[in-house]
């Protein structure tokens, strides 16, 4: 089903945090492929190095040792980064903080206002354009931050647990909504997160970190064999969702049992 | 929501609002029992009003500089080298922080010189200063801006450090450089900080005017003191501590509502 030509090559990435009181190895060998629309997950215990992982596809770490390339040849000129809190800043309004970045890039041009504007439109965060983020529920806060993060058309989306600082039941329509998002717009997109249930209710793909040093212990395929993929909440309640659970769970124990 | 109309609520803010005005009215009372205390003192002889002055010699005195004309010069001058070296403050510490958060080495040079700078009595440095600068409003400004620039250049760059290190992050995923870093993020979050840094250095201006003045001046607030004094004019003295009085809260209250506006933007 796979496309031939991978989006996204990973080669031998590993990732040494030097500071005074020692060197911690972060990443050891990281090797994968993602391919073109893909939406992987990476699950893994705190600290084995995900967002480290992130930080250097975004470019913000400096590679150490190995490699990453885009062998389509499509090298995606804005990378949408999502972090774990939304951070919109206070002293801007909502509409202000989506377009930080086109701001930042000077690209706030015609269509790309119009096309923000629809954004939010669509997810229902138009009537708040001109309110302070103080204003807005959880939810909403981490809508325009998502806003924020398309707003540069990105080609490649790395989510960091962006929905770690949600409750329950505003984290379920989020991821939903931001699946949903990322599936019709055909982003290849890679999340970060400690939570099994949502890595396999969203993903295509799981790859499974070890404790730190990160190395992939596997990559789990995620299939429901329905013609249209479930949403998040329909996955939840499929019976092959907890059979995945129980394989990449036992996937993550296996460090605890031979340590 | 709960109604703001609750018998509850009406009895809570009546009390808040009547707290208040307890308050207020005992400040005024204070102040008002203070004045008539002095007043009444010297007139019976109590104390000496020649030493001690006295509310009503004041006023009369004040009024009679007034009519020379030697009144609101004095003032004029004070309040216009406050504002001059407040101003090249509020410049020099926006410009030196910068400075120092973008360059980090820098700033690690710099530091012990900073704070032994700022823990230095700048009282002991104003004669140099006027050796150096002469005897003229040069002296004045650099003293006022000595006073002030290096404790607040600390705190502000202290402030700068405190940024949030997602915010720039974000900043940088947002495909950001350095100066967006700076114009998008740590100065307008820093805005509040540097805001009730400028409210002390104000006071801190007027201070190191009021020492440059004793020491280099033929005009301004702080030469009627010395003055004064020199001339056993004790109500020149007197007048010109009130006036100082009012001009530091004048100051102060300037800050304030800038503080509050910047807050409610």
């Amino acid at each position: 089903m796979l496309p031939e030509k991978a989006f996204l090559s990973v080669r031998g990435l590993s990732h040494v945090y030097h500071t005074k009181n020692g060197e911690t190895p972060a990443l050891h060998d990281i090797s994968f492929d993602l391919f073109p629309g893909e939406f992987t997950a990476i699950v893994g215990p705190s600290g084995c190095g995900k967002s480290t992982l992130l930080d250097l596809l975004a470019g913000l770490l400096p590679v150490q040792s190995g490699y990453f390339f885009y062998p389509s040849g499509i090298r995606p000129p804005n990378i949408g980064y999502m972090l774990q809190k939304d951070h919109l800043l206070e002293y801007r309004t909502i509409y202000k903080n989506i377009i930080l970045g086109l701001e930042i890039q000077h690209r706030l041009t015609k269509e790309n206002d119009a096309y923000v504007r629809g954004l939010m439109e669509q997810y229902g965060i138009a009537d708040f354009a001109h309110s302070w983020p103080r204003e807005l529920s959880g939810g909403m806060r981490q809508r325009a931050a998502l806003i924020r993060t398309l707003a540069g058309h990105p080609a490649f989306l790395l989510l960091d647990e962006p929905f770690s600082a949600l409750d329950y039941q505003t984290r379920l329509d989020v991821s939903g909504d931001i699946s949903h998002i990322i599936r019709e717009q055909k982003l290849t997109a890679l999340l970060v997160t400690h939570d099994l249930s949502e890595a396999i209710s969203i993903a295509d793909r799981v790859i499974v970190l070890g404790k730190r040093p990160g190395s992939i212990r596997s990559i789990v395929p995620v299939d429901f064999e329905m013609p249209v993929r479930p949403t998040p909440q329909e996955a939840r309640l499929h019976p092959k969702f907890q059979q995945y659970f129980n394989q990449i769970w036992k996937e993550l124990k296996h460090d605890d049992l031979s340590a | 929501m709960t109604s703001p109309h609750s018998p509850e609520q009406i009895l809570f803010m009546k009390k808040i609002k009547q707290h208040r005005r307890l308050v207020r009215f005992l400040q005024w009372f204070l102040l008002l029992a203070f004045v008539t205390a002095w007043e009444l003192c010297s007139n019976s002889g109590l104390i000496n009003s020649f030493i001690f002055s006295s509310p009503s010699r004041m006023i009369k005195s004040g009024a009679e500089l007034y009519r020379d004309g030697a009144l609101l010069p004095h003032l004029g001058i004070t309040l216009a080298e406050t504002f001059g070296s407040f101003f090249l403050v509020a410049l020099f510490t926006i410009a030196t922080a910068v400075l120092l958060w973008w360059n980090q080495t820098l700033s690690e040079i710099l530091e012990p010189y900073l704070v032994i700078l700022n823990s230095l009595p700048k009282s002991a440095m104003a004669p140099i200063f006027i050796v150096w600068l002469g005897n003229n409003m040069k002296t004045i400004l650099v003293t006022a801006i000595s006073v002030a620039i290096f404790g607040s250049i600390l705190n502000l760059y202290t402030s700068f450090l405190s940024t949030e290190p997602d915010k720039i992050k974000l900043v940088r995923t947002l495909n950001g450089s350095r100066i967006d870093c700076l114009t998008k993020v740590v100065l307008p979050l820093n805005l509040p900080a540097l805001l009730s840094i400028l409210k002390v250095d104000i006071g801190l201006c007027l201070i190191g005017v009021v020492i440059g003045e004793f020491l280099a001046a033929r005009q301004g607030l702080g030469y009627l003191i010395i003055y004064g004094s020199q001339v056993f004019k004790m109500d020149w003295v007197m007048l010109s501590i009130v006036l100082l009085c009012f001009i530091a809260a004048g100051l102060y209250k300037c800050l304030t509502v800038l503080e509050k506006w910047a807050a409610s933007r």
